[in-house]
This record gives C-alpha cells, structure tokens and sequence, in this order.
C-alpha cells in the first residue's frame, strides 16, 4: 500500500529526464527547473504534451483522464510529480464498492 | 436554466435504428456504447441537464455557464463566443461520455460509455479483422441506402484509397452519385491537374460516378480560409489546410445543388478517419522544413493518441454542416475493429479486402499524396502558398484567434491540451468570473 503524501526523489528525476528529453532541452538551461511552468514558457510544445502523457503512462504504469490534463499541477515537474503520485496511489488503494 | 445552440443534426444509428439518440432516454436505455456515428445531444431532467457525445468526439459539443442565461451549449465555438461568453470560461464533453450537470448544486458528473485506449495491445488476426470490417462497412452502407434513399450522393474523392473505396461502396448502393475532387490551380500556369487529381479523374468514370472538378488557386483558397478557421474549429496547420479543402468543396456542391435547383438533401461521404485509425500519415518536407509533424510514438500508442485529437477539430463535419450539407465518414463506424489490427498495417492489403472486387487493379498503383499539396513535389499548393505568404503555425494560432474574437491566444493552452478540450467540471460555474 502506498501511503507516502509526497512523490519520491526517483519519481521527480525521471519526470525531468522524460520532459528533457521530449522538450530537447540542454542539461546547462538555467532558467528550467523543477517547478519552471513547462507549457508557458514554451519548454513543451502541442505535440510534445501527447509524447509526454504517452511516457509517463509507459513509464509509470499510470493511465491519466482529461481531468489529470487540466489539473494545475499539470504543468511543472514537481506538479506532475504529484498528479503521478496521486494516480499509483489509486491503483495501489483502488475505490472500494 | 439552460439553452441549446446544437445546429449540427446527428448521424448515427443504434442496431439500425436511426438517429435513435434524437430520443436521448430510449436510447441511454439501450447503452450508448451500441450508438455507431456522430452525435451531440442534451436533455433536460428536471435541474439536471444530462449531455452526450459520440465515441470519437465527431461531433463537437461545447459548454459554457452564462450568468443570465444558465448553461450554454452549442457545436460551433462561434455560437458561444459571439454571445459575449469568454473562450476560457469554455469546456466539452470529451468523445463518448455523458456529464450530468446539476443546475441547483452545481456539480457535474462525468461518465464514459466508451473510452479509447491508450496503448493497443489486444490484438486479432488481419484475416478476421479484415472480415468483420468489411461486414460492418456493408452494414453501414445499408443503413446509409436505406436512410437516405432519396437523397444527392455526393463523395470527396481525393485519389488515394481511403476515398477510393468510399467512391466505389457508393457506386454499389446509390443510384445518383457525383464525385468531387478538388485541384490546386497556379495563377497563370496552364490549367493541369494534380497528381491525386489525374488518379480521381480516371477512377470515377470507371465506377461509374459523375466526376466534378473543383479548382482554386491562390485567390481561392485565401477567401475561404476565415471560414476554414471558424467552422474547422482548429489552427493545427494539417487541419487547417483540410478545412480549405473542405470549405472549396463544400461551396462548390451548395452552388451546383443551387444551380440546378436541386432541393434534395446532400450527403457528402469521406474517406476521412482510416489515416488515423492506421496512423499512415508522414511528414511533409518542404523548404528544408518538416510540416504535419507526427507525436513521436509506437504505433501502437499513436494510433490512438491520433483518433483521440478528432475530437478537437471539425476539418469536415463542422465545415460541411455549415453549408446544410450532411456528412458521413464511413470509416468512424469500423474503427472499433480496426483498431484490433496488429501493426504494421499493410494499407494496400487492408482497402483490398475491404474492396473485394469493387476497386479496379490500377487504383491500387496510385501514390497518394495530399490534397493540400497535390504533387510528388509538394511545390504548389495549399501548403506552399501559406508558407510562402508567411501564414505559418504561428500564423494560423493568431488567425484562428482573431477569426473568433479570442482576445490572448495563450489561453488556448489552457482550454486545449493533448488533443482535447478542458472537461466540464465544477469550474464551469467560476470560469465567466475571471
């Protein structure tokens, strides 16, 4: 059973290393960090949005809704980091009835 | 309080009931996951509003809370924001759902009767899919025939194979068909046709269809383009573009039908949807540049990823109905089972057996290209031009914008994302505040 309130530092690096990734960007971008707004500011474009729900699904096992799209956490790493956490934590603590 | 702008008719049918939806209750009663076609529709039960939409978003259904009016809703975009309501006060329904929204305590409930996967990993031999879709596109026509005995047939020809097929079902199960192909012209070149152009030019005739050219160049596809924005709801280039398309070829059918004083009903047929469903779209290089990019994925995740942002644009069903013009996209009613195909998906092989004997041998010879480009080159065209007249993506996301009165184009990201539109939700009744 996953009772941990916050995502672990593992899930946080992976997230960036995917959003690096799809976003190409360079390991020396100062201005990105862990809570930079990622669509906004142009790190993550349309597509990329597509590419990076496909991984994180992939990767996480996960299965995100519309409404994980437009959660507003959605939209930095640290804020994904979360709506991932909440998403295992249903899976491991299924609704009951 | 609640108000319907809805103006796009349905087209669907449960079992072979037709437009059973129009009867929202009977046909929730049946399951809606039994509904094949497109649909939008909204009932009232007592202070709940329940709304539905079909398993592909096919038709749009937009939702907006009004403070003097209640719920709003409407298939245009255009319909909401010419009242006053703001783009980011705006959600939809996502494909194949139902939201109740209860007027009183302003709570929303959403629920699926249909959701696409993620990742296809259920897989059938191409033999028995192959068998099931052609039987179910059979059907279609049948129902199809049988509904719209009387009316003008028309078909979007555009030489490649999806069409191609379409042209010649229609051929089998209607009596009076026209095929419409559109052709890219240059401003004082000699009048040739497109390369798709020439390959729909030869197969009409051979199934036995009237064929009707549409040409339009520079002067052309410029006037139409406000109106590929406003009705094609969408500044995604490739969407877009096929809206200009669509808007050309959906002026010329209205202008012949008014031409000939012809008052029957049109239903126009596409191949629109099995480039989707099979994910055989590719980039376009033009310039040096990469247009119509593609999400990097498998095809087993893009497939669906690519059916999922249908819902988002109305390249046909939003041009075409502007006109009064019926469409139906044959294809959005096999591809359940088609997404059950393994990959990789032979396109060849597929038409063949959804054909039989219905498509001559040569029409399996034609390289497709696009009707926004129109040549092996890609050097004139829909694409070319916007290009070379500096109405690029970027161009087209503020066009779009001002097209429809949205004063910051950076609030699309924040209604849109990942080729949907923001769900309704209790924010609806926040969103007019801001």
């Amino acid at each position: 059973m996953n009772t941990d309130r916050q995502p672990s530092p593992d899930v946080i690096s992976a997230i960036e290393g995917i959003i690096r990734t799809i976003g190409r960007i360079s390991p020396t971008d100062a201005r990105f960090t862990t809570s930079v707004e990622l669509f906004d500011s142009g790190y993550i474009e349309s597509l990329g949005i597509v590419q990076l729900t496909a991984e994180l699904e992939e990767t996480f096992g996960v299965t995100f809704s519309e409404q994980d799209l437009f959660d507003p956490r959605f939209s930095t790493v640290i804020g994904i980091a979360y709506v991932v956490h909440d998403r295992r934590a249903a899976l491991s603590n299924p609704p009951s009835g | 309080m609640f108000e319907s702008l809805l103006r796009v008719p349905n087209l669907c049918w449960q079992d072979d009931r037709f437009n059973a939806i129009d009867d929202p209750t009977v046909a929730t009663a049946h399951g809606l996951a039994n509904v094949n076609g497109r649909f939008a529709v909204a009932h009232q039960d007592e202070d709940t509003i329940v709304l539905a939409r079909d398993k592909l978003g096919l038709n749009k259904l937009f939702v907006a809370i009004d403070p003097a009016r209640g719920l709003v809703i409407a298939n245009y975009l255009t319909d909401l924001l010419r009242t006053g309501i703001g783009f980011d006060a705006i959600s939809a329904v996502p494909a194949g759902a139902t939201v109740h929204v209860d007027l009183t305590h302003g709570a929303v409930i959403t629920d699926r009767f249909y959701q696409l996967p993620h990742v296809l990993e259920e897989h059938q031999p191409h033999a028995s899919v192959f068998a099931r879709a052609k039987q179910e596109l059979v059907s279609t026509f049948e129902l199809l025939a049988a509904d719209f005995a009387n009316a003008k047939i028309v078909v979007c020809l555009s030489g490649g194979l999806d069409s191609a097929l379409i042209a010649a079902l229609a051929a089998r199960y209607f009596t009076d068909v026209t095929a419409y192909t559109y052709t890219y012209t240059s401003t004082g070149a000699a009048k040739s046709l497109s390369h798709d152009a020439l390959a729909a030019e030869q197969l009409a005739p051979a199934l036995g269809l009237a064929f009707r050219l549409v040409s339009a160049g520079e002067d052309g596809v410029l006037a139409v383009l406000p109106g590929a924005l406003r009705h094609g709801q969408d500044w995604r280039d490739f969407n877009v573009h096929c809206a200009i398309v669509n808007e050309l070829l959906a002026d010329a059918i209205a202008s012949d039908m008014a031409q000939a004083s012809d008052a029957r009903p049109v239903v126009v047929l596409t191949g629109d949807l099995m480039n989707e469903i099979v994910a055989d779209y590719s980039p376009v290089a033009y310039q040096g540049n990469d247009y119509y990019l593609l999400p990097d994925l498998p095809p087993a995740r893009l497939r669906p990823a690519l059916l999922n942002g249908i819902q988002t644009g109305d390249r046909e069903i939003g041009v075409f109905s502007s006109r009064g013009l019926t469409v139906a996209q044959p294809y959005a009613h096999i591809f359940e089972t088609l997404l059950q195909l393994p990959d990789p998906i032979d396109k060849i092989n597929l038409i063949r057996a959804l054909a039989g004997d219905l498509l001559p041998p040569w029409a399996y010879q034609n390289t497709k290209i696009r009707a926004q480009i129109g040549d092996l080159s890609a050097q004139e065209g829909i694409l070319p031009l916007l290009i070379n007249s500096g109405r690029d993506s970027r161009w087209l996301r503020s066009a779009f914008c001002r097209e429809l009165g949205i004063p910051n184009p950076d609030v699309l990201r924040t209604v849109t994302r990942a080729g949907t539109y923001r769900p309704p939700t209790e924010h609806l009744w926040s969103a007019h505040e801001h």
